[in-house]
């Protein structure tokens, strides 16, 4: 289990200036679906984007905080 | 190279269509496996579904072949995919179907 607030901290501890939004899922704080904006994904492919928001979530997905995230990513309109 | 990796990329190579996930088609064990096989369902080609669920060997060797965490996995055509989220957001843009219709030489 991961609060939301940490959980939005792992992502912008990576990517600065992400702006994050989290919803739990399920209602037991281990399902997530996030959406990431940022600056850092102009440029980038889906797959691109998603290999460094998972990057940020490495730690808390191999001690079992997390159990799954689904990620929707963006650049800033 | 190892025996698990061979096997791995001869099942690349025999599915145009391949998901490596939790449970079967007829059952699927995870949610996210389950959503996978609806998007694929949708456009009715062949695909297969291959349980990794009780192989961490397996599993291990494709999260470093494909450096990527989670399952389920897609492969279409022999190229990587990653999960629904990724297909989701290429469906949205159109390029799902050419790529499958290019796999089945329906292009």
């Amino acid at each position: 289990m991961i609060r939301i607030p940490d959980l939005i901290d792992l992502v912008q501890a990576k990517i600065p200036d992400a702006e994050v939004n989290a919803m739990d899922k399920t209602g037991m704080s281990d399902h997530f679906i996030i959406h990431v904006v940022s600056r850092e994904f102009e440029g980038k492919n889906v797959m691109e984007r998603h290999r460094m928001v998972q990057g940020c979530l490495t730690d808390a997905m191999k001690d079992g905080r997390i159990h799954a995230a689904e990620i929707k990513t963006d650049v800033p309109s | 190279m190892s025996a698990i990796e061979d096997e791995i990329k001869k099942e690349v190579a025999e599915n145009k269509i391949l998901i490596y996930g939790k449970g079967t088609k007829a059952a699927p064990q995870c949610g996210f496996t389950v959503e996978t096989i609806q998007f694929f369902n949708k456009y009715g080609y062949p695909f297969e579904v291959i349980n990794v669920l009780d192989n961490m060997p397996k599993r291990e060797a494709l999260n470093q072949m494909t450096n990527w965490p989670t399952l389920p996995k897609v492969f279409i055509n022999g190229d990587f995919y990653g999960d629904t989220d990724i297909l989701d957001e290429m469906e949205a843009k159109g390029e799902v179907e050419p790529l499958i219709k290019k796999a089945f030489g329906d292009a």
